[in-house]
């Protein structure tokens, strides 16, 4: 008679620990909300896994407004974590003015007469001020801790240098300060200057020399130049915080003919900055950011925790996605912009980056005027 | 050669039709699996090899798992193993790769269609224990797909679930998350 071999058996099968935690990684962040709710085993396995598994990645967030009245706004976020595009129904942004976005994620409209501006993840709140003391075009706005700073852009009267203008979050109050640094008085912040913004100062790129100045709104004092231009043959520096350090993305060649991109991470000794480079873009990925068009005069970056987003503001259809990793590794991807088709050309593009949480969709949520609905 | 007696006994044994071995379920199924495929039971694998047994043509009963998510499994690993196998054949030729891949994805989104939430459930349970972790792998993004935009009470319900919380915390949260129960897919 044939002898039976019988396998050890498992402890009663339920859905729960290992399992459980493996399908909610899989599931995006959106969904988890209501699974949270589920049950109290349930709302421990979400948090586990995503502690463990599939932790929570920057969101990229597209945000449009139409050039003209009613300037009907849509908010678009791809999440990282499942790949997955959302768009997020809300109650249209009261227009103040063109919505442009600023560092990673600051978004503001100025007038001649209010300035409003949102910087929490999911631009939940809108906060409105009066405009600063002087009106100009297309200047350098960042938030920096406790701060607005409003600087440099153009100006139809006369010839004398605009004041800086800081504006303090906890009195509502603007003051002027120290002028900048002359190179950047002219400079129209959207296309010639590239921001990034750490806890303490402000970060401005002169995108032609490579140029660097930061600004402290706290001692209201300037700080450099330092030289963030990699070599001759690279153009269009852009500087974000990506890892926690200052990176570099420079376009090879020229306009007509780039040969490629790379990324730089920045060290600053005590006098000097170095630059090492740290990543190059796969040739497969330039050609997806110059789109249609065979010049690519500049790109622009949004960053936040390990990821940088890149894309060229003139055909914005493909974002480039840069994940920075322990050991400084590069990982490229690309994302096809979900908002960019045929129809829309008459309307402004913003994008800001932030590190959306379980709290913050919960939050929003809780308004009962959201609904974030898969793509 | 000194080993001619050995080689020719290895030799005879790999010409013979591939091996079986004859799995029992709990509820009186019989099964004369391939040993390829068997191997990737991990449960199987590391009976046989990590413990040095020999294959013999006993049979061995899996007590967790029954005769039609057995079934089911060896056909997903089959054809999991055939496509592996392709995978690697048309390695370096682009258009075969995508053909392949577009074939294996034809092939689970029609084997995820035809099973039940139950039988996805009984499955996922099935191949957890039996440890094959590309199967699991794949269930597991199936049963994820199944309960995205799903209301808390559809998830409760799919996975049998009791709700655990206090009237007084659930008001909390309903209050919190007004979206979670209205404008998901209908039940």
């Amino acid at each position: 008679m044939e002898e039976e071999k019988k396998l050890e058996l498992e402890e009663a099968p339920i859905f729960h620990g290992d399992v459980l935690e493996a399908v909610l990684s899989r599931v995006p962040l959106i969904d988890l909300v209501p699974a949270c709710q589920v049950s109290k085993p349930w709302e421990s396995a979400v948090v586990s896994s995503l502690r463990h598994l599939n932790p929570i990645k920057p969101w990229l967030i597209v945000h449009t407004q139409t050039t003209r009245h009613p300037y009907a706004t849509t908010t678009h976020a791809y999440d990282p974590r499942s790949d997955l595009w959302v768009e997020i129904e809300q109650p249209p942004i009261k227009h103040v003015s063109v919505l442009r976005s600023s560092h990673s994620t600051l978004l503001y409209m100025q007038s001649p007469f209010k300035f409003a501006f949102s910087f929490d993840p999911l631009h939940l709140m809108w906060h409105l001020a009066d405009a600063p003391i002087a009106w100009r075009t297309d200047p350098i706005v960042a938030l920096v801790g406790q701060h607005i700073v409003v600087a440099g852009g153009g100006c139809d009267f006369g010839d004398d240098p605009i004041p800086m203008e800081t504006y303090d979050l906890r009195t509502g109050t603007w003051e002027t300060c120290e002028s900048m640094p002359s190179i950047l008085k002219d400079s129209a912040a959207s296309t010639s200057l590239s921001i990034a913004v750490d806890e303490q100062r402000m970060y401005v790129t002169e995108k032609t020399s490579g140029m660097t100045h930061s600004f402290d709104p706290s001692t209201k004092t300037w700080h450099g130049p330092y030289n963030l231009r990699p070599g001759t043959n690279v153009f269009s520096p852009v500087i974000g915080f990506v890892h926690g350090r200052m990176v570099v993305v420079g376009l090879i060649g020229d306009a007509e003919n780039v040969k490629g991109v790379k990324l730089w991470e920045v060290s600053k000794g005590t006098e000097t900055v170095e630059l090492r480079e740290v990543g190059e873009m796969p040739k497969e990925l330039v050609e997806k950011l110059k789109g249609k068009s065979p010049r690519l005069p500049y790109i622009a970056m949004t960053s936040m925790g390990n990821l940088a987003y890149l894309h060229n503001p003139s055909e914005p259809g493909e974002l480039i996605l840069c994940e920075v990793t322990d050991g400084s590794k590069c990982k490229w991807g690309s994302v096809r912009n979900v908002v960019v088709n045929e129809v829309n050309r008459m309307q402004t593009l913003a994008l800001t980056c932030s590190n959306v949480g379980l709290g913050d969709l919960q939050a929003a949520l809780s308004s009962g005027d959201r609904r974030f609905i898969h793509c | 050669m000194a080993d001619d007696g050995v080689n020719t006994k290895v030799e005879a044994v790999s010409k013979a039709t591939t091996e079986t071995i004859e799995l029992r379920t709990e509820d009186g199924g019989v099964f004369d699996v391939d040993k390829p495929v068997a191997m990737e039971f991990l449960i199987l694998k590391s009976f046989y090899e990590d413990e040095g047994r020999v294959f013999d043509k006993t049979s061995i009963r899996l007590p967790n798992v029954k005769q039609l998510e057995l079934s089911k499994v060896i056909e997903y690993c089959t054809r999991a193993l055939e496509f592996g196998a392709k995978s690697a054949a048309a390695a370096g030729d682009k258009d075969a790769e995508r053909m392949v891949r577009q074939e294996r994805e034809g092939f689970e989104a029609e084997f995820v269609d035809e099973l039940s939430n139950e039988m996805l459930k009984e499955l996922i349970l099935a191949v957890n224990f039996l440890d094959i972790k590309e199967m699991l792998d794949f269930l597991i993004r199936s049963v994820a797909n199944r309960i995205r935009n799903r209301s808390v009470a559809y998830v409760r319900q799919f996975f049998d679930i009791e709700n655990d919380f206090t009237p007084q915390e659930e008001d909390q949260i309903h209050q919190e998350n007004a979206w979670a129960f209205e404008g998901v897919d209908a039940d």
